[in-house]
């Protein structure tokens, strides 16, 4: 593939960006290897595109550096926060588990381990006797007594 | 050879302030250069700046080789426009606009800065877009279609437009 001044011109800006495929990067540099007014266009336009690169870069204060620094010293601090636990991944036969162990314990305080409401109403003479007080031998006593 | 960018970000997000600073070094002023041009207050670029960094430090970015200098172009333009939105900051563009050109930042080509910037100015929106995109954030065709949502052929057109009209404005200026 051969370029006429004209062609070549056309490629300059894509070929200075590498934007041309293989085969027109190839005709360009074989054209511009040969062609002096074209070779001179093309420093030209390479210098010009540097210049305008180096012209539209500007200096940020120094307080952007200083504040990203601390930012990346505060990132990579090790830290565990309530959402970072919200996040942990549970196995799921965890949760079940802890599931399962309450059922069991409200069946087992519910339904087992209480006895029936009216058998543990003691008499009034029964309460007295579990405790060695029989209030009716004070009365027997009293009555000697007097 | 120096150490890729990919590598550079992983350290840093492990904590390595010195790798940092060579990413830093790597991007900042072409970055703010352009963020600069897009919102014209040098306060409000260097806080956009500060975030478009900070995304690196977050899982967002996921390293890729040859990418870092697109991510951080596209998340340097979509800040800087939705802060263009804001109405007020629009109108504070206005007045800061005077300062930026003339708080004597740009001594040593003050003249050609000068020229370029009106030479910036008289180009369409989209066009100056692309010409920065291109010039200093190096991004491909094909990226900077994708963020001005245009076919590649146009991004072309539109670069070559802009460079040609900005380089007669020099010409211009020189002579
Ligand atoms: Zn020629």
């Amino acid at each position: 593939m051969t370029l006429t001044c004209d062609q070549c011109r056309e490629h300059l800006i894509d070929y200075h960006y590498r934007e041309t495929n293989g085969t027109t990067s190839r005709a360009v540099a074989s054209h511009l290897s040969s062609c002096t007014s074209c070779a001179v266009e093309y420093c030209r336009l390479d210098a010009d595109l540097g210049g305008i690169a180096a012209l539209l870069e500007d200096e940020p204060g120094p307080r952007v550096l200083a504040n990203l620094e601390r930012e990346v010293r505060h990132a990579a601090r090790p830290k565990r926060r309530l959402f970072d636990l919200l996040q942990l991944r549970v196995p799921i036969y965890q949760p079940m588990a802890v599931l399962l162990a309450t059922g069991a314990m409200w069946f087992f305080f519910t339904h087992l381990a209480l006895p029936d409401e009216t058998d543990s109403t003691p008499s009034p003479s029964s309460a007295a006797e579990i405790r060695d007080y029989d209030a009716r031998t004070l009365i027997s006593i009293q009555a000697n007594v007097l | 050879m120096g150490r890729t960018d990919e590598d550079l970000v992983r350290a840093t997000r492990a904590g390595d302030v010195t790798a940092f600073e060579v990413l830093y070094e790597r991007y900042n002023r072409r970055l703010f250069g352009y963020l600069l041009r897009l919102v014209h207050d040098r306060a409000l670029a260097e806080d956009l700046l500060q975030e478009v960094f900070m995304t690196v430090l977050s899982s967002r970015y996921q390293p890729q080789p040859g990418r870092l200098g697109g991510f951080l172009f596209k998340s340097a333009r979509n800040r800087g426009l939705t802060a263009l939105r804001d109405a007020e900051r629009r109108r504070a563009k206005l007045e800061d606009r005077a300062e930026t050109e003339a708080d004597g930042s740009f001594e040593a080509n003050a003249a050609e800065r000068s020229a370029l910037n009106v030479a910036l100015e008289e180009l369409e929106d989209h066009d100056r877009d692309a010409l920065i995109l291109k010039a200093i954030g190096g991004l491909t065709y094909r990226e900077i279609a994708e963020v001005q949502s245009v076919p590649e052929g146009t991004v072309k057109s539109r670069l070559h437009g802009a460079i040609r009209a900005v380089r007669l404005r020099f010409q211009g200026s020189e002579s």
